[in-house]
């Protein structure tokens, strides 16, 4: 029994074996494994689309009953709402400093903490505080400190001579402010990527030495493309969690000042949260949906020309 | 060569420098909880410094106690109770399914892979109430169960795709060496997989260990009895500006929560850094 | 084709499947009561005296709050051994959220707290609580000025609970401060003493502020000015807006001067920390800015965390106001939800909770100032309520203005206003911009409540 399953295991000649014997057995081991998945897919995660995704047709607002509103959510966005599109492009902004703030500087530390220090464990893990610290009620308190007028940014600014700056109170700053906070949470990242660089064959390396690579093209022509697996999914991962940021403005900026970090997933928030919007905040969600659709399929479409597997991008 | 050396001593040096210092800035939160945890109200908020003017003790034991009904010890023990049985199904569940996604060719495998990750792209807030409704038909409120069953049944796509990358930068030559052998693809899996995969499951465990102890919106959702509140909950019960919040103790209470998950990673970081590379299977 | 059909049809299932999950739903199914709700611990009808019933009841604060209320709550359940009551509490941030999610899955507590703006928006969507007039000869009403509480909590024939306490708009400041600065406090301040005297301070200190706004209150001043003007709130009942073109730009136009004099910070400097109160603020504790003006309910938090001595005066009311203006609010309803099972004894422990004079002296004034006026009376008498929140309260009932509607208090007008502080604020806008971009946006959303 075991073996007639075996022979729709695809290998690297495994296409040809299975067109020959797959017949035989007309259900793929595959679809067993991922069993667990499309159980609780249905009986956990559909449900709630369906009706999240129903409500964006109607006027529901959590206590009344609802009634049909046909398209007019989506309408609404796009034509009456004074804050949809402020909200959107801060957003686009928003995820422009994060991801590739948080994917570089992750991977920069990463590389740094590969290499065979004292103390690795230790600063490995001092590395990682800020991001167990989480949404930590003492975050918001601190950032305050940091970045006030009288705060700790300006006062060392001051010693090099620099005027003080409104970091979080300057509506051109206050974006870019928060971003530095999700940087400052790389932790994860950070985790992939010292996995990954660990899983770099050795031999690679020295083989490029005998060929008198400088270090740059090492970085360029093996770290990079044997990791690309793993920046593949942290992009996919940091962007799809950027688009969605709650927790940065909700605890620092509440979305302030002058709508400048009023980030989508604050409006969603307040829409269904403060205003009783629910059917209006699903309609954004789902509109949200579809914008990060749009770039997690760019990404996997582009994935064939700049990541390497071991499988050989047979997926 | 002692040039060579000499450049790769000087680079050294430098490294420890940059680690130290930005190393105190990943670190400074946590020291000003620390101390925040010895100071007054007016302290923690008036001053950033990092040692107290005047020290007052009594936050770890007047705070342990919570607000009279329920003691941290019993907050802790719920924590635990919720993301231990949670971590543990995450991997199993996760694992199966990223094998079954990254070695096996079955029809419509791409369009359930989008289902996959789709399920990470609609933002949660409007799907809280859907599902509270949910755990309430299946009678799960106010139990672990919202966060325990779910994790069996592989619903956190993150590890998924993870996993699945892991896999995938798994050279197919070695499980179709043991295919020739005679292995079962279930052998496959825990003979091959599992054991290459070891630093991607401890980041699993690692990931999911910290993002549910810290989770507060689920929670906060599922659980209404102070007798089961996870700590996430716990250390908010006290914030309300309309009353006196005494801040050293909440401080001292943060200090505390964040043991468990520091000391997870502090044990289990050596799994993860070692790789393929140091197992010897592939080197 | 057979191929096409089969995922059809999958396609089906999976929707029928959906569908059938979403017949549970309260939303599609209003009027349902057939599913159990709440206390699941017991089952059975309603004969409460002879069995085990289990109460529950949630509210929000912080360590005395909590313990002052479990232990009413216990010495409720040693006088009545049948009844065990469940305190669910926690912070207030999440606590709306919470209860919205608990009342769309009709699971909420048998006694919930409620805040005075959620009400006109809870009220909108049906009836979720107990009428009180329904109780009276089951809670003892006599010390509630059930008028006031109505005004904030219900309409006419239907009071959705009793308020807890009394909350009172005043200006809190820094005794210490206004001495240095040679600043009279009294309560005859109308609006050009507060610039006069912040001119004052900068001029002696331009390092110093008189005081600082935070964006809740800014909405208060807002408001009170304009009834101050005209007598009316922002918002009429009918959702026509309260004020002319000249009010608001009479209003817009102070803001800005207030920015410009250095009364309060600039904005860029103020607004990281307008969502904290003054206990979080280092400006305020270390003496930089001398009056806060806030409501009575947050006086204990911040007197615990100011090294000086605080005392109180009224707002600011002009001679010629129209109306006096000044905010005065109940502090927190306790209501009976509509599906809890158990309603009289429900009832039965509000009375004891308000009315006991045991549980009167427990619970003290950890929610302000009682409503009730026998649980007021029993506190003065006994000298516990903190002064600077007796006199807050009784100053600003000396010029208590007309009352917020439920148009005034919808959160999204709020959040409008505050937008347009900051436009003002920020100097973006001159007083006449904000004010014609304000009126246009207001009569839009306005339109889109009705």
């Amino acid at each position: 029994m075991a073996t007639l399953k075996e022979e729709r295991y695809i290998g690297k000649n495994g296409t040809r074996l299975e067109t020959v014997r797959g017949r035989i057995s007309k259900l793929s081991p595959g679809y067993l494994y991922i069993l667990p998945w499309v159980i609780g897919f249905l009986l956990f995660q559909l449900y709630p689309f369906v009706t999240s995704f129903i409500y964006s047709f109607t006027d529901f607002s959590i206590l009344k009953p609802m009634s049909f509103v046909g398209l007019d959510n989506y309408k609404k966005m796009f034509t009456a709402d004074r804050l949809y599109w402020t909200s959107l492009k801060a957003t686009f902004k928003y995820v422009l400093i994060a991801v590739p703030g948080r994917l570089i500087f992750a991977l920069f530390i990463a590389m740094i903490l590969n290499m065979k220090l004292k103390c690795i464990n230790f600063f490995r893990t001092v590395y990682y505080l800020p991001s167990i610290l989480g949404g930590s009620v003492a975050i918001s308190i601190l950032w305050r400190f940091l970045f006030s007028r009288n705060g700790t940014v300006n006062v060392l600014l001051k010693a090099l001579g620099i005027p003080p700056v409104d970091w979080l109170g300057n509506p051109n700053l206050a974006l870019g402010t928060m971003g530095l906070l999700v940087i400052w949470q790389f932790g994860s990242s950070m985790v992939l990527f010292l996995a990954g660089l660990r899983n770099i064959p050795t031999e690679l390396y020295e083989a490029a030495r005998v060929d008198g690579a400088g270090s740059v093209k090492v970085f360029f022509k093996i770290t990079l493309p044997m990791l690309s697996p793993i920046i593949f999914f942290n992009l996919i991962m940091q962007t799809i969690n950027a688009f969605k940021e709650f927790n940065a403005p909700y605890l620092i900026t509440q979305g302030g000042p002058l709508n400048s970090t009023y980030l989508y997933g604050m409006m969603l928030y307040e829409n269904a949260f403060a205003f009783l919007k629910m059917g209006y905040a699903s309609a954004q969600s789902w509109v949200l949906f579809a914008i990060i659709m749009l770039f997690t399929a760019l990404a996997f479409k582009s994935s064939p020309y700049w990541t390497y597997y071991e499988d050989g991008g047979d997926f | 060569m002692r040039k060579g050396e000499v450049k790769k001593n000087t680079r050294l040096i430098l490294s420890y420098i940059f680690l130290c210092i930005l190393g105190i800035i990943m670190v400074y939160p946590l020291l000003w909880m620390f101390s925040a945890s010895f100071k007054t109200n007016n302290e923690i908020f008036s001053s950033f410094t990092l040692i107290p003017k005047k020290i007052v003790t009594g936050a770890y034991s007047q705070g342990w106690k919570g607000s009279g009904q329920y003691s941290f010890g019993r907050f802790f023990s719920n924590t635990f109770i919720m993301v231990l049985p949670t971590v543990f199904f995450t991997i199993i569940s996760s694992l199966l399914v990223a094998y079954g996604f990254a070695r096996f060719k079955f029809r419509y495998k791409k369009p359930l892979f989008a289902l996959v990750l789709a399920s990470l792209m609609l933002p949660t807030e409007v799907v809280i109430i859907p599902r509270y409704i949910l755990f309430n038909t299946l009678d799960w409120l106010d139990s672990y169960l919202p966060f325990i069953i779910p994790a069996a049944f592989a619903t956190h796509s993150f590890f998924i795709f993870m996993l699945v990358q892991y896999i995938r930068g798994i050279p197919k030559e070695l499980d179709e060496s043991a295919v020739i052998d005679g292995c079962s693809s279930f052998k496959i899996l825990t003979k091959i997989i599992i054991p290459l995969c070891k630093p991607a499951i401890v980041s699993v465990a690692i990931f999911q260990f910290v993002w549910r102890w810290n989770d507060f919106l689920n929670p906060l959702i599922y659980i209404s009895s102070v007798r089961k509140y996870p700590l996430s909950l716990a250390l908010r019960m006290t914030l309300d500006v309309t009353d006196t919040i005494i801040w050293n103790q909440v401080m001292a209470m943060s200090v505390l929560s964040l043991i468990p998950p520091v000391l997870l990673f502090f044990f289990t970081q050596k799994y993860f850094v070692e790789g393929i590379a140091t197992t010897g299977l592939k080197g | 084709m057979k191929k096409r059909s089969r995922v059809i049809l999958g396609f089906l299932l999976v929707l029928v499947f959906s569908m059938v999950f979403a017949g549970c739903s309260p939303a599609s199914q209003p009027d349902s009561s057939s599913k159990p709700d709440t206390s699941k611990e017991v089952s059975g009808k309603e004969d409460v005296t002879q069995q085990t019933v289990t109460l529950r009841f949630s509210w929000w604060g912080a360590d005395t709050r909590h313990q002052a209320t479990l232990a009413a709550m216990e010495l409720y359940s040693q006088r009545n051994p049948n009844v065990k009551i469940e305190g669910e509490y926690g912070a207030f941030s999440t606590f709306y959220q919470k209860l919205l999610t608990q009342l769309a899955g009709r699971t909420a507590p048998d006694i919930i707290s409620v805040d005075y703006k959620w009400t006109h928006d809870l009220m909108k969507q049906g009836s979720p609580f107990v009428n009180m007039y329904t109780l009276t000869d089951k809670i003892d009403m006599n010390g509630f000025d059930l008028d006031f509480a109505k005004i904030y909590g219900g309409d006419d024939d239907y009071p959705i609970g009793l308020p807890a306490g009394v909350n009172g708009m005043g200006y809190l400041y820094n005794v210490e401060f206004l001495k240095e600065f040679g600043i009279e406090p009294n309560n005859e301040w109308d609006w050009e003493t507060v610039i006069e005297n912040g001119k004052k301070v900068q001029a002696a200190d331009p390092s110093k502020h008189l005081m600082y706004n935070i964006s809740e209150h800014w909405v208060y001043l807002l408001k009170t000015m304009l009834k101050q003007i005209n007598g009316n709130t922002i918002l009429n009942d009918d959702y026509s807006l309260g004020f002319s073109r000249d009010d608001i730009i009479q209003v817009f136009d102070y803001i800005r001067r207030l920015v410009e004099t250095g009364t309060v910070p600039p904005f860029e400097e103020g607004v990281l920390y307008e969502n904290v109160y003054a206990d979080q603020n280092p400006n305020w504790l270390n003496q930089n800015f001398g009056i806060f003006p806030t409501s009575s309910s947050l006086i204990p938090g911040i007197a615990a965390a100011s090294d000086f001595e605080l005392d109180v005066f009224r707002y600011p009311v002009p001679k010629d106001a129209v109306d006096p203006g000044i905010l005065v609010t109940p502090s927190m309803f306790i209501t009976i939800y509509e599906h809890s099972k158990y309603q009289d004894v429900a009832a039965d422990f509000i009375d004891f909770f308000f009315n006991d004079e045991e549980a009167i002296m427990i619970l003290k004034d950890t929610r302000g100032v009682p409503a009730n006026e026998k649980a007021k009376e029993m506190l003065v008498r006994e000298g516990i309520v903190p002064k600077q929140v007796s006199d807050m309260v009784s100053q600003s009932l000396t010029g208590a203005g007309i009352a917020e509607n439920g148009p005034s208090l919808n959160p999204e007008v709020i959040a409008l206003i505050k937008d347009y502080i900051q436009q003002v604020g920020y100097l973006k806008l001159t007083p006449e911009q904000a004010a014609d971009e304000f009126m246009k946006e207001l009569e839009a959303l306005a339109a889109s409540l009705k």
